[in-house]
């Protein structure tokens, strides 16, 4: 027998004999938080870049940091933006966008870990 | 004609598309992209495709000609065009759930109940959202059915004044089958083209205008008059939403180097056959007939091809029982010191896994069932711990076989250690 099934069982049992539900065993209808939910607004426009070296030190964001690249949603000032700079891809505040200047997304989050 | 009934996305030299999004500075730069093995070409971006170099080209006959022309070329690296294709495609279902993936980079679309007026318009919104949202170029084509749907996805793709995008009207629609040749409409194969041009026919409105009789005597009966209704505007083909049953199962690897040596071949050949007999376990099927194909580089002077297959009775998923008997039929071949350049086992004659609960097997089932446990157990443990963590040893009697990738692109988007690196 699969374990699920089990808990299944008992699950009916108890709220026949309390006679009504208890909240904590409804799991069904609770989710546990996803990060992803809270760090991801559209899955298919989303894509992840590495930090590597600490040029953005200064902007606080760091070496070995996940920068969180969403290419669906427009361009605000303060916007850190994702671009091609001569063989790399670097940051540009929005507001210091060039007219011509191509972007590749813009950064919607920075996950910074403390330890692995 | 009717209205505007599929759309056909298609994407742009999709490999290449797919290298470029991670690297922007190739924009401009004449990219191929070869097989598995950096066989031949599979994908070439514009500028390669106008410096000569054609679809399959061999990569060993072009390599001084790939650096002369400082073309940059990559190895096929399938998990990143996988996992750009499933974006596409997930792109496509916010729009209707009536998508077909008809292979990894088209799909067609069903617009039967989009509340749209203007389709080039339309066309031209989606294919910017594609390029914004995803990175990747489509080319679209929109007509009242598939075959014409594709036709204009094609000529969307190379007249640069359409910008990408054709939705064919009525009264244009002539002028675009006078456009495209027989070899370029879908279902007229390779086969059917030298046939149509002895009859005279060399455009897709000189198929049109067949006369019904003419048409099933040029192209078979059922296809001929399902070809020219297309081509006329009436649908015989909807949009196939559910995945059909396989039919067949293949893998297939070319030799790093060309090999005689039986343990190179063994181990490839068990390795193929575990793989595409684990497929099956996962899609509950079984496999009556196994073939193998072995063969010599068919680009340098005796070309040699050996053909061996066999019925599996009880059919079955063991991958190491028939790469046991596959080894065993090849083992005259093996040792004539040939060297083979490549090898595909093909396992067909597909059945779904509970019609063998039927009476004709019944005597057989215990040991069928048996077989299954066991190879469940495997294939439990290997989603668990990783895959190969059990395996036949035959496939460690060497590692020679493995596909060279010398030019294969970080997985970007799909391993940890491998995302695009952001430094500035």
């Amino acid at each position: 027998m699969q374990p699920d099934d089990t808990l299944e069982e008992s699950e009916s049992l108890l709220a026949i004999h309390k006679g009504f539900p208890n909240p904590a065993l409804e799991r069904k209808q609770g989710f546990a938080l996803d990060l992803n939910q809270l760090l991801v607004r559209q899955p298919r426009s989303t894509y992840l870049f590495r930090v590597a070296g600490h040029r953005l030190a200064d902007q606080g964001i760091y070496d070995g940091d996940i920068v969180v690249v969403d290419r669906a949603v427009s361009v605000r000032p303060n916007d850190y933006v994702l671009n091609w700079q001569e063989d790399n891809f670097g940051l540009r505040r929005g507001h210091q966008l060039l007219e011509n200047d191509e972007h590749w997304g813009v950064v919607t989050a920075v996950i910074h870990r403390y330890r692995i | 004609m009717s209205t505007p009934r599929f759309a056909l996305i298609d994407c742009d030299n999709f490999f290449v598309s797919c290298e470029r999004l991670f690297r922007p500075d190739l924009t401009h730069q004449p990219v191929v992209v070869l097989s598995s093995n950096d066989g031949c070409v599979v994908s070439r971006s514009r500028e390669a495709k106008a410096l000569g170099i054609p679809m399959g080209a061999p990569a060993f006959q072009y390599r001084t000609f790939f650096q002369e022309h400082r073309i940059v070329q990559f190895s096929a690296n399938f998990e990143l065009y996988g996992d750009i294709s499933k974006r596409l495609l997930d792109c496509l279902l916010a729009l209707t759930p009536r998508v077909e993936a008809y292979s990894v980079d088209e799909a067609f679309i069903d617009l039967d109940e989009l509340p749209v007026s203007n389709w080039q318009e339309w066309g031209s919104v989606i294919r910017r959202r594609i390029l914004r949202d995803i990175g990747v170029p489509v080319s679209i084509g929109i007509a009242p059915t598939k075959t014409l749907a594709k036709l204009a996805a094609s000529q969307a793709k190379h007249l640069p004044i359409l910008r990408g995008v054709l939705a064919l009207q009525p009264e244009t629609t002539t002028g675009y089958l006078q456009n495209t040749a027989i070899e370029d409409i879908w279902g007229i194969g390779r086969r059917l083209t030298p046939k149509l041009k002895a009859a005279g026919i060399y455009s897709a409105y000189d198929v049109q205008q067949l006369r019904p009789r003419y048409a099933k005597q040029l192209l078979g009966s059922i296809h001929g008059r399902q070809l020219v209704a297309e081509l006329s505007g009436q649908s015989c083909y909807p949009i196939e939403l559910a995945a059909r049953q396989r039919q067949s199962i293949m893998h297939g690897r070319m030799f790093g180097e060309d090999t005689d040596r039986t343990g190179v071949i063994e181990a490839a050949i068990v390795s193929l056959t575990n793989k595409a007999a684990m497929g099956l376990r996962r899609e509950g099927l079984l496999a009556q007939r196994a073939a193998i194909v072995l063969s010599t580089n068919r680009h340098k002077p005796g070309y040699r091809r050996v053909v061996r297959s066999f019925e599996l009775d009880p059919p079955t998923t063991d991958g190491g029982q028939i790469a046991a008997r596959l080894v065993h039929t090849l083992a005259p071949d093996l040792s004539a010191h040939t060297p083979y350049h490549r090898v595909n086992v093909l396992l067909d004659g597909l059945l779904p896994e509970h019609s063998l609960q039927a009476d004709l097997f019944r005597q057989r089932l215990p040991a069928i069932q048996a077989t299954r446990r066991r190879l469940g157990a495997i294939d439990r443990i290997n989603a668990k711990y990783g895959p190969r963590t059990i395996r036949s040893a035959a496939e460690d009697l060497s590692s020679a076989w493995q596909p060279k990738r010398a030019w294969r692109s970080p997985r970007y988007t799909t391993q940890w250690q491998e995302l695009p690196l952001l430094s500035r």
